[in-house]
Order: C-alpha cells, then structure tokens, then sequence
C-alpha cells in the first residue's frame, strides 16, 4: 500500500497509508485533484490541525478503515452504531478542549464518521440537563439580563412539567 | 429595488450626514445605475459566499476588528451622500460616492441594511454581523421599559450582533471552548441533541443558558424539521396558522415521545365461596394499567399490566415490542389519534427437529383517543373508540365495539420518563 505524508500546523509529519488518509474528503479530493498519488515525496500540509490532533484523527482512521460504507437500510444501522461505540467512547474520553479540537479537525477535514461521533458525543453531554448545569458544563457565562432571562423561561414554560 | 434606498433615507435617525425629507420623493430609473447596482450585488454575494466558509468567520470577524472604526463611519457616510445623490436624480455623481463606500468597506450596504431594518423575523437563522461592536458583554441593567414590549427574539439577535462568538467562557481555561465552535457546527450538533426521538425540551434547556445559545435555539430549521417529522405530509410547507415553526410544534395537537401516556383501571370481581365457611364470599379489587407509548416515526407500543408502571415501563424503552408489549402505528387527525395495534398468540411447534413459530390467533385493536390537555399541552388522551378485531386459529373473524364506560376507561395521563430521551442515537435530518 502506498503511503504519504501529512503534515501538521507544528510541522511534524505523518506517514500515513493512502486508504487511511483518503477517509478525509478533503485529503482524497486534493489527491485526486492534483493527481498527487503517484508521487512519493509529496507532503500534504494541512495548516488547520495540529499534531496531537492529527495524531489522534490518524488512530480514528486507521480503527475505522475497514468500516462498511453507511448502509442504506435501518436494520444494520442500529447494529454498527452499538458496536463501534464502545471503542469511540474510549477514544473520546478526552478532555473537552480536545473535544472540540477533534470537531474542528473532523469538519476541516471533512470525515463524516468522526465528525458524527463527536457531535453526538457533545449532544449527550448536553442532553437532560438544566441550564445551570449546562453552563457549569461548558464554562459559560450567563449574558442574559434578569429579565430577559425570566422571558425565555417563560417563553420555554410549555415543555416544564407542573 | 429602490426600496433598500427608501429604508435608508426614511429611518433619519441613525446618521447625521444622512437623509433629507425631499430624499424621499421617487426618482426614475436609469438603466446604468440598474446594471451598475447589479454586478455590485453579485460581487458583494459572491464575497459573502467567500466568507461563510467554515473557519471563515473568525477570519472575517478578526478583519473588521483590525479595521479602524472610522473607515466604516466614513464609508456609510460616502454611501448615504450616493443615496441623497441619486434621489436627487445625479446618477453619475452618487455612483461614483457608492463606489468610493464600497472600496472602504464592501459590506457597507448589507451593514447599513441591518442597521436601519426595523425588526429581525423569525427566517433569520443567523445574526448578522455588523459593526456594532460597542456592546456590553456582560449581565447589564440598560433595560429599559420599551424593551420589555417587543418581542425577545429580535431584541437579543439586535443585542448579539457583532459578537466574535457565541458564547463567552466564564473562567478562561486557555482551551478551545464551546463558543468557538463555528455556528453551522453548533446546529449540527443540536441536531444531535433533539434526535430522532424529537427532544426539543433539552434544546429549549440550551436555548436558556445565553444569548449565543437562545438564537441557535430558535434556529426555523430545527423546528420545521421537528414538525415535518411529525405532521409528514400534512405539515404544509409554512407554519400557516401559526406563528412559527416552533409554535406550532407546541400549539399543534400531536403526542408527546418522552414518556407514556397511562391510565389505571380497576374493578371489583367476586371470588369463589369458601370451601368451609358458606357464609364469606371474597371479591377481588383487581387493577391493571395500559400504557401508551409513541415514536415520532409512527409507530406506538401498547402494554396492558397488572404491574405498576415503575415496574414495566423499562420494557418500553426500545421501539422492538416483545411479548407482553403489543407494537402498531398511529396517526393524528387533527385533535385526535388513531391507532392500529396489533397482537399476536404464537406458540411453539415442533417440526420434527426444527421448533417453529406458529400462529396461532391474531387480535387486532382499533383505538381513537381525543388530545387534550391537562395542566399542560398534549398530556391526557380520552377515549373515543375501541374496537377489537379477532381472527382465531381456526379461521373464524369477528369484530368487537367496547361501550366506553367511564369506570373501565379512564383518560390516560402522559408521564415523562426520564431514560427514554437521555442519550441520543441518531441526528434529526
């Protein structure tokens, strides 16, 4: 199999398997675009990611190569999500600031699974929580003014259970 | 076309240089200045194309912010001097001021537009950035009582403009925080919090948590989606009657997912004489429990037991129905919902070595059931219909109409469980 190197924002370089590298959407059409598949000692800048990202987006890669294409049908759907998770819940058993950077790597890089798998890995942390609990979360601060907050509760009352 | 113009010189109160009343008599058309506005409008789409790519928007934001904030000042003055130049019929003259504006700042005229539009409707997904970055950026007391008439989604989108995220940290941490995912991220990922399983309650909890989250909250698409998923083809292609999108997935009749709808009946059976005593006759007080339980999809999962609910409601939780759980579809009617469920007696047949399935009965029941509220919206469905269709092993069909009697048929009341929407599977598409 025929390799290429990535290169990272810090610099560092990958040597990745072609198949690997092509899960990216955005790696596989500028190979395919500059018809750079034949060339041996080409590297690949990628400016947007740096290297301990990169590295891990490698390790998601290389896990899920032999992963099916999406399956049309529902039946499989529910099956192959089950199985991958566990390992997905470990891989990202990171901390959020790496959450993050793995969503924007997976977005610049256009790999749907990844991408998919950190969003509803954000989604759940978001998913039964009040809003104080959400804030705390995610570090926000509450910019809302006393009473603009007591309007959006009002105007989210419909769904509380009284 | 030359309504954009009138806006600006009608709302004479945001600039000084601006508008005279004589601006506001109608001028005639010139065909240059059409073709003139129009390529200009192409290359202004064309850049704001450019600019909405993925990691474009702190990119944009960090350029407005380098920009010093009197090249824009002067541009919207050159740009409102081009207005008050072409109402006065000198074409030539106010194109070459446009020109001038727009080599300043190229945006000049979507910012002047968000500026002087009186009110944001409910289709503007995003807030649009402008210059206004004065703002306050933190809980403030400038409230003043006209605020509280108008309406509080325009109010905070006025409010968000020209912020660089859309939510501040409270501690800094030095890490990538939520805020600086870019906003097309951020509904995506709320997709994924609503689900299939249409938990709009956890996104209306983000849309509480600050200004940044409210507008992604109220984002029209996520709600159409919602409703679309529900009404199918009879959601219409507007909201119509309603307000919004959103108001309609709370006003509209519909069922609710995140929980069952149950009721408990209960009545008194007599028992057998005693054996040794003649005189006591036993009777029973016999209760049982039907459980309702909906999936935006259509299909319905119905349980009839003896058990308290605590107990079998686990056995709802996935959309499988095994035995004792009866599985079948529903659809809304306008204020009521019918549903189709189905029940199957199997039993297990030895075929020389092989066991098999065999059917030996299939009971179906024809339900309709009056949406209702109690205490809050959707929450209680009353009995309209009940009929059971029998088809036994040996081929006999017969059809079964219920009286509904109060006393066997109580309303069944909606009760939230909290595991049936705690972890989300798939996105809403």
């Amino acid at each position: 199999m025929p390799n290429i190197k990535l290169q990272s924002s810090d610099g560092e370089t990958f040597e990745v398997d072609v198949e690997i590298a092509k899960c990216s959407v955005t790696i596989k059409t500028m190979l395919e675009d500059l018809g750079m598949d034949d060339e041996e000692e080409e590297v690949v800048p990628l400016p947007n990611v740096n290297s301990a990202i990169l590295r891990k987006v490698i390790q998601w890669a290389t896990y899920h190569k032999d992963d099916p294409p999406p399956p049309e049908d529902d039946d499989n759907k529910e099956k192959r999500t089950d199985d991958i998770s566990s390992w997905d819940a470990d891989f990202l058993k990171v901390d959020q600031g790496t959450l993050f950077e793995l969503i924007l790597a997976a977005n610049y890089l256009d790999i749907k699974g990844l991408l998919d798998v950190t969003c509803k890995t954000v989604a759940n942390m978001i998913k039964g929580k009040a809003p104080e609990e959400i804030r705390k979360t995610f570090n926000i601060k509450n910019d809302f003014t006393a009473s603009e907050e007591e309007q959006v509760r009002k105007e989210n009352e419909w769904c509380e259970e009284k | 076309m030359s309504n954009l113009f009138d806006d600006y010189g009608e709302s004479d109160d945001m600039s000084g240089t601006s508008a005279n009343s004589d601006l506001n008599k109608n001028e005639k058309q010139n065909d240059e200045l059409l073709y003139f506005r129009e390529k200009w409008q192409n290359e202004l789409s064309l850049r704001t194309q450019e600019e909405k790519g993925t990691h474009s928007k702190q990119s944009f934001h960090t350029r407005t912010e380098q920009e010093p904030n009197d090249a824009e000042t002067k541009a919207r003055q050159l740009f409102f001097k081009g207005i008050e130049l072409e109402k006065s019929g000198k074409i030539y003259e106010a194109l070459q001021y446009y020109r001038r504006a727009i080599q300043i700042e190229p945006d000049i005229e979507m910012k002047l537009y968000n500026k002087t539009k009186p009110k944001y409707t409910e289709e503007v997904s995003e807030p649009p950035h402008n210059e206004r970055l004065d703002e306050d950026d933190g809980r403030s007391s400038e409230e003043s009582d006209e605020d509280n008439e108008e309406e509080l989604l325009p109010r905070i989108q006025r409010k968000h403009q020209g912020r660089t995220s859309l939510c501040l940290p409270k501690f800094d941490r030095g890490t990538i925080h939520i805020g600086q995912l870019p906003v097309e991220i951020l509904l995506y990922i709320l997709r994924w919090v609503v689900s299939e399983e249409l938990d709009l309650r956890s996104l209306e909890a983000f849309s509480t948590v600050c200004r940044g989250f409210y507008l992604c909250g109220r984002d029209p698409e996520i709600w159409r989606l919602a409703c679309l998923r529900i009404w199918k083809f009879n959601c219409g292609s507007s909201p119509g009657e309603y307000k919004s999108w959103r108001s309609m997935y709370i006003e509209r009749p519909r069922v609710l997912f995140d929980g069952c709808y149950i009721s408990r009946t209960s009545y008194i059976r007599n028992g057998e004489n005693a054996f040794q005593d003649q005189f006591y006759r036993p009777w029973y007080l016999v209760a049982y429990y039907r459980l309702l339980r909906f999936f935006p999809d259509g299909t319905v999962l119905m349980l009839t037991s003896t058990e308290e609910p605590a107990q079998c409601i686990s056995s709802m939780k996935a959309k499988s129905a095994r035995y004792p759980v009866m599985s079948g579809y529903y659809r809304l009617k306008g204020d009521s919902v019918s549903l189709v469920v189905h029940r199957q007696d199997t039993k297990m047949v030895s075929q020389g070595l092989k066991k098999a399935q065999k059917e030996i009965s299939t009971q179906t029941h024809h339900m309709e059931f009056l949406i209702k509220p109690r205490r809050r919206k959707h929450t209680q469905l009353v009995w309209d219909r009940h009929s059971v269709f029998v088809k036994s092993k040996n081929g006999d069909e017969s059809t079964c109409n219920f009286e509904l009697m109060d006393n066997r048929y109580p309303p069944l009341i909606f009760s939230r469980v909290k595991s049936f929407s705690a972890v989300s599977e798939s996105p809403l598409v």
